[in-house]
């Protein structure tokens, strides 16, 4: 919380959440996301936050504005040599993308296609020790990454993912991918978080506090 | 010489003449070793600081060695001119100068010629036992150790501080010593002590055998440029086997095999050290005894294989999912290929539901090609594509790396999506016609107008002019009002009549009252009323499914009528809210049947000082000041009041007269500090305690409150 206040009195410009728009594939599926993981940030923290997020195209070098991107999606996802290019850019800048399956399932498309790509542009991924600081960067999650409804229920590819996988840069994570398919966890209107006994997107705060002080 | 000469001045002479070279040779040394020396250290500074060409330090030595000598050789001759020539008249003057009594007769004896003057036997006797003394011996063994010890001295220390100093600034010295020197630092700032140890090594590069390269074997280097993952060996035949340490030079790659073994043959000594050559430059260091050397380890990256697609060059939407398309790539690799094929996926879904296959087409095994051509036929008929459908294609070349988590060189990649039936991707397609629904909004909104306008021209109209335009737009209205009608009953059940009568009205669960369309109650709906067919508008709750979905209509429709009669009988007035009352029911009629497609929910606007509860505040402000300071009086009265307080615990009587007398004092100008003095001295008088009424007390002079605590809870009065 130190931290944060001292992050409240450097900051100019408000966190603004930022989804990438990319060519291939849905990349506007999770539309109700950004505004849910905003409420999270303004409920649970003092970051100055924007009330709406914004809409970047990934060859934009506009990202480079935003410490943190979203991506998510169903369809396979083919990176243009633009995207590739800023994407490997952005996160050796110290940017954070954050890439969730909108499928939930690792035989999906978009798992089989964005892990190519990914490695491709930016290297491998690797599991996340469910220790990791990010689990510690504001709530604390002892077992790891929260699990969704959709894994519980056994949707998609049947699964309980242990871990978020990551590709780490200077021992920071640079790329965030999850299969858990936070995108349908996180996707409802925030007015009806009140009806959650339990608030499903503080993991979210994690994500974003972690890419702004770390 | 003279022959009267003694022979005691020429073993002066020549003593003397000895000391002067002495001298002289070791003032050249001392020149040409100072000079050496500097001359020297100056090229080993130069080197060490990287500032000296590499031809310059070469011949360092010959040009040190050059100007010492001739420092040398400079010095010799200014000694020799500074000492002259050693003649006897010089020896003879020294020995005269060390007899006194002799009275310049040796002198004059070595300088004039006996010719000329004789000289008895006797006075020669005389005169050779003057200077044969012993003490002449024993000054001149003292003038040459006093002429010669300093230089000779200095000299023999230089000389002494040189010879190791060469030794180490001298690289061939070093080696020819056995690597104890200080060598010239290389180019990564490493020291090369490397002397004969380690001098001579031989290496031997494997490359990985998919690459199809030959071995090949180098001498002395210090530099290998190898394949990744090729085996480097070294061998050197010393003594023993150095120690060998690897290590990685660049922190932008992570290094992989960094790994180094070393092994000593019984076979002449020889050792060998095997490398694998890593992903990122290293450096591999040998140590044995002070000798160091270093190799260092530049890989070459076997790159991915470069696929280009030929065919298609762009992406494509297919409005029916037939025909078929050409694939054409190309592939090389540097090293050679294994396999290529295109790479299909298709999806197909919506929504959350999605299924996805990969197809291959034209796969190809390959047995080390450099390069090869990619062709196919993709049909999309017996792709079995439906609308929706979106195939992502790419061509795929994989080389000879054996390495099972070796990326796949790729194509870019290109879509081709089947279009669904509700698209339009051609601007040639012509707009559909406005549906009914929007036809008849159109025309309500102009008889909107139009009756608008005319009743406000209606004062200026006669009684007949004023009934024709109203009946003229009531005749409108009516139409407007049966088209609606068709539209009802059309998607009741799909047909439209010219005029829809209540028995009509009543199959479909409606009834006509004063020509108003009007939902039979449920109790209401006989058999016979719908012709033995299921009841069309069970209900469901209050209203019927088909009443809910044309409620707008049925408003619309039923205010039509309204408006219609007031214009039939010229009162456009009236008639004017029962025909926005239609047009507003229309337009929700139109809303109603917008389609929200997925993908572009409402946006939300988080109100973020509504959440963090840091709204406007409507109530009443809790402001806090500062408190005033008090006056001069009034900080005196407060030091009085706690002199008493501390006072009363050692004497309480004192205390008391004091409050007593404050009390006096603030009667008239604070009567509130008087009486809560009072309070005090009453409950001091009474043996309590008295801490409450001082604070009390306190508070009033310093302006604060003075409740002892709150008032008890009265209620509501």
């Amino acid at each position: 919380m130190r931290m944060l206040s001292s992050l409240k009195v450097s900051v100019e410009s408000p966190f603004t959440f930022t989804t990438a728009q990319y060519e291939s594939g849905d990349w506007d599926s999770g539309p109700l996301v950004p505004a849910n993981v905003i409420d999270a940030i303004a409920r649970y923290t003092t970051i100055p936050v924007a009330p709406k997020g914004i809409i970047v195209p990934l060859s934009s070098e506009d990202v480079f504005r935003s410490p943190l991107l979203y991506l998510t999606g169903h369809l396979p996802v083919r990176f243009t040599p633009k995207e590739s290019e800023v994407m490997a850019e952005y996160v050796k800048r110290g940017g954070m993308l954050f890439i969730d399956d909108h499928n939930h399932d690792i035989d999906g498309p978009f798992n089989k296609t964005i892990t190519e790509e990914i490695r491709r542009v930016l290297g491998s991924l690797t599991p996340l020790p469910n220790d990791h600081e990010l689990y510690r960067a504001f709530f604390k999650f002892e077992n790891g990454a929260p699990t969704t409804s959709h894994e519980l229920n056994g949707w998609g590819d049947n699964l309980v993912h242990e871990h978020l996988l990551a590709v780490l840069r200077n021992n920071r994570i640079g790329v965030l991918y999850s299969n858990k398919d936070y995108s349908s966890e996180w996707g409802y209107h925030p007015d009806n978080k009140r009806f959650l006994s339990v608030d499903n997107t503080k993991f979210a705060v994690n994500i974003v506090v972690y890419a702004l002080t770390r | 010489m003279a022959d009267n000469e003694p022979d005691i001045v020429q073993r002066v002479r020549r003593r003397l003449e000895q000391v002067s070279m002495a001298r002289a040779i070791s003032f050249a040394v001392i020149a040409a070793v100072a000079v050496w020396l500097a001359i020297s250290l100056g090229f080993a500074w130069a080197s060490w600081s990287e500032s000296l060409s590499a031809s310059l330090a070469a011949s360092s030595n010959v040009i040190a060695s050059v100007a010492a000598v001739l420092c040398g050789v400079v010095a010799l001759w200014l000694s020799r001119k500074r000492d002259g020539t050693m003649s006897p008249m010089r020896a003879a003057l020294w020995l005269e100068e060390q007899v006194p009594s002799l009275h310049f007769a040796l002198a004059t004896l070595t300088d004039v010629n006996s010719a000329v003057i004789a000289i008895s036997p006797t006075a020669h006797e005389r005169l050779v036992a003057a200077v044969g003394k012993p003490e002449i011996a024993t000054t001149l063994q003292q003038t040459t150790r006093s002429r010669l010890a300093v230089p000779l001295v200095g000299a023999v220390v230089l000389l002494a501080l040189a010879m190791p100093l060469h030794a180490r600034l001298s690289p061939e010295s070093a080696n020819a010593a056995g690597g104890a020197g200080i060598g010239k630092r290389n180019v990564n700032g490493v020291a090369r002590k490397a002397g004969k140890a380690l001098s001579n090594w031989k290496i031997r590069v494997v490359p990985p055998a998919y690459s199809g390269i030959a071995p090949s074997t180098f001498g002395d280097i210090g530099l290998v440029n190898a394949l990744v993952g090729s085996a480097v060996e070294v061998s050197g035949d010393d003594d023993a086997a150095p120690d060998v340490l690897i290590k990685s030079i660049t922190d932008t790659v992570k290094p992989k095999s960094l790994s180094v073994t070393t092994s000593v043959t019984n076979a002449a000594n020889v050792w060998r050290t095997h490398v694998t050559m890593p992903n990122a430059p290293a450096e591999v260091r040998f140590t044995l005894g002070t000798a160091i050397r270093q190799l260092l380890l530049e890989p070459r990256v076997d790159s991915l294989p470069v696929v280009r697609l030929q065919s298609p060059r762009a992406d494509s939407v297919y409005r029916v999912a037939t025909g078929s398309v050409t694939l054409d790539a190309t592939a090389h690799d540097d090293f050679g290929l294994s396999s290529a094929d295109f790479e299909l996926i298709v999806t197909s879904g919506e929504g959350e539901r999605f299924t996805a296959k990969t197809v291959m087409l034209a796969a190809q095994k390959l047995n080390g090609e450099k390069d090869t051509r990619l062709h196919a036929t993709m049909s999309l008929d017996t792709m079995k594509l439906e609308a929706g459908d979106i195939v992502h294609m790419r061509a795929v070349a994989r080389d000879r790396h054996p390495d099972a988590a070796r990326e796949a060189g790729t194509s870019e990649t290109r879509t081709f999506r089947i279009a669904r039936p509700s698209e339009y991707d051609s601007v040639a397609v012509e707009p559909a016609p406005p549906p009914e629904v929007q036809k008849s909004l159109m025309s309500q909104r102009m008889l909107l107008i139009m009756t608008e306008k005319l009743e406000v021209r209606r004062p200026r109209l006669s009684r007949e002019v004023l009934v024709r335009e109203s009946r003229s737009l009531a005749a409108e209205q009516s139409r407007l009002r049966k088209t609606v009608g068709d539209l009802v009953f059309q998607r009741l059940d799909g047909e439209d009549g010219a005029d829809h009568t209540s028995g009509e009205a009543e199959v479909h669960g409606f009834k006509i009252e004063q020509g108003k369309l009007v939902p039979i109650p449920p109790n209401e709906v006989t058999s016979s009323s719908n012709n033995g067919a299921p009841p069309r508008t069970e209900a469901e709750g209050d209203e019927s499914p088909l009443i809910g979905v044309n409620k707008p209509l049925l408003e619309a429709y039923n205010a039509m009528w309204d408006a219609a009669s007031a214009l039939d009988v010229a009162d456009p007035k009236t008639a004017i809210p029962h025909m926005k009352l239609a047009l507003a029911a229309i337009e929700r009629a139109r809303s109603a049947e917008r389609i929200y497609l997925r993908g572009k929910p409402p946006v939300v606007i988080i109100d973020v000082n509504k959440i963090r509860l840091a709204g406007k505040d409507t109530g009443q402000k809790n402001e806090r000041a500062s408190r005033e300071a008090i006056s001069p009086r009034e900080a005196e009265r407060e030091s009085r009041l706690l002199a008493a307080a501390l006072l009363m615990s050692r004497d309480v009587a004192a205390a008391r007269d004091s409050l007593a007398f404050l009390r006096l004092e603030t009667l008239t100008d604070a009567p509130r500090l008087a009486a809560a003095l009072n309070d005090a001295l009453e409950v001091a008088r009474r043996g309590g305690d008295i801490t409450n009424a001082l604070i009390r007390a306190r508070r009033l002079i310093s302006g604060g409150t003075a409740a002892d605590s709150l008032s008890s809870w009265r209620g509501l009065r």
